[in-house]
């Protein structure tokens, strides 16, 4: 499934880069991760889990950024483990920053798949999670740099 | 598998007691069908599950009267196929099931669970909420009203409270109105449904007096189509107002892509099934096999 999509932020363009490539501040943006571990600067491992009705959907993730062309792209690589049955989650990613007057717009596109015993009945509800997920992430990002900063 | 309490309680009272309205790991079980599956996806791992099969038997009952049934939520869909009631007083029903997954599941399965279940791609939920059916749901203080058309939040997501249990569903006659459910596989005929549309319309010959249609399946939700039902109120279909109509389900409805088609495949469905299903009720043709 791809999940595509783009906002503007309140900040200059290599300020954004910095705060999205540095994975602790990253972190606060998405909603469900957990337990995030720096293997090097460009791996990394984490818990990631989110909550349907009385359903839990948790995988264990490690991410690699494979391109880091600052200040305008970040491409990763994610692969995820569901804990406790078969099946694998992967996705790409793919984020570009561009100039826009004073702001920075962002553009992003997410493109995975869910195999495994989890695929038929997770598949759709991640979909209808990452509209949620989405609209977190860009209004976390916003208020970061409301004030033209970023938070500490 | 992760270990856990079973209880057995023998009232549906004392069942809505033993669920915790803030703990998701105590569920309620029926046929089991559907919560054995998400048991062994991983993504449900229960503390405690409350049976309900020894509730009182009157839950597990179909009655019928001029009004229209009454069917306790722990009626096994298999029964409620098989029923002579329901064939007369409302026959859409009888004929959906024929096609809704296989004898052994519809033995087990349960009329509550399949509602409770909230999987967009149930067979049960459009048809009942075509036909405007009410059920009765009680939590720890006392009943409520609820109709079928409002339990649906979200995939897997109904607007039932954790300690509130599904206990009977009243459905209208369907009298003159007449009805069809087109479930439309991309597989077998008793697949799960790529798109599922119900459409009850009382009607003067093909003048449109009131129509109820629903979508599910290609949506996240069971989803009544207001706008189409407005389009064709009080008018007398034609080929080109059934066009239309497919135009207008499309445009009101937000898709979802899934293992049986994309989200442009889902949408020419629509079009092309919204027409079949207004047309169908309309000349007694219900897609049904
Ligand atoms: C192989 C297979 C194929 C299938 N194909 C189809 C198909 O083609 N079309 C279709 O429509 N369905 C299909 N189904 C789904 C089937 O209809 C549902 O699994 C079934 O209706 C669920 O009923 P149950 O009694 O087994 O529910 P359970 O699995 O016991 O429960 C389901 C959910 O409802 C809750 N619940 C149960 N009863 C109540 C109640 N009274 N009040 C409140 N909450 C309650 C439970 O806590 C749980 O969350 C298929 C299922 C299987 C296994």
């Amino acid at each position: 499934m791809n999940v595509s999509g783009e906002f503007t932020v309140n900040a200059p363009r290599d300020v954004v880069y910095k705060t999205l490539r540095d994975a602790s501040s990253f972190v606060r943006f998405v909603d469900g991760v957990q337990d995030l571990k720096e293997i090097d600067p460009t791996h990394y491992e984490a818990v990631f889990e989110t909550r349907v009705a009385y359903l839990k959907f948790k995988f264990a993730v490690t991410v690699e950024v494979t391109r880091a062309d600052e200040p305008s792209e970040i491409e990763a690589k994610i692969e995820g483990t569901p804990l406790g049955v078969v099946g694998r989650l992967t996705a790409k990613s793919i984020t570009k920053l561009e100039d826009a007057g004073n702001e920075t717009k962002v553009t992003y596109s997410v493109e995975s798949t869910l195999a495994g015993k989890l695929g038929s009945i997770g598949q759709p509800v991640l979909r209808s999670k990452a509209k949620d997920m989405e609209k977190q992430f860009a209004a976390r990002l916003r208020a970061a740099f409301a004030e033209g900063k970023p938070e500490a | 598998m992760i270990p856990f309490e079973l209880s057995e309680p023998t009232s549906l009272a004392a069942a809505v007691k033993l669920l915790n309205p803030d703990d998701p790991t105590i569920r309620p079980i029926a046929g089991g069908t559907a919560l054995m599956l998400m048991m062994k996806a991983g993504v449900f791992n229960p503390e405690k599950l409350i049976s309900l099969r020894k509730i009182e038997s009157k839950y597990s009952s179909i009655s019928a009267d001029a009004s229209g049934l009454k069917i306790g939520a722990m009626t096994a869909l298999g029964m409620l196929e098989r029923s002579a009631d329901v064939k007369k007083v409302t026959p859409l029903i009888s004929r959906t099931l024929r096609t809704l997954s296989n004898v052994r599941v519809r033995n087990v399965a349960t009329v509550g669970g399949a509602l409770a279940h909230g999987d967009p791609h149930m067979d049960l939920p459009p048809v009942l909420m075509a036909l405007g059916a009410v059920m009765t749901v009680v939590g720890p203080n006392g009943e409520r009203k609820l109709p079928v058309e409002e339990l649906f939040a979200g995939y897997y997501e109904t607007v039932l409270e954790k300690n509130e249990l599904i206990a009977e569903v009243h459905v209208p006659a369907q009298g003159t109105r007449k009805g069809a459910y087109f479930k439309v596989t991309t597989g077998s005929a008793d697949d799960w449904p790529a798109l599922g549309v119900a459409a009850v319309i009382e009607a003067d010959g093909k003048t449109v007096k009131n129509a109820r249609i629903v979508a599910s399946a290609a949506t996240d939700k069971a989803t009544r189509l207001k706008a189409t039902e407005a389009l064709i109120n009080g008018k007398t279909v034609t080929d080109a107002l059934l066009k239309e109509a497919g135009e207008a389900a499309v445009a009101e409805s937000e898709f979802i892509a899934d293992v049986r088609g994309s989200v442009p495949y889902k949408r020419e469905l629509m079009k092309v099934y919204v027409r079949r299903a207004i047309n169908g009720a309309l000349e007694g043709k219900d897609g049904l096999h």
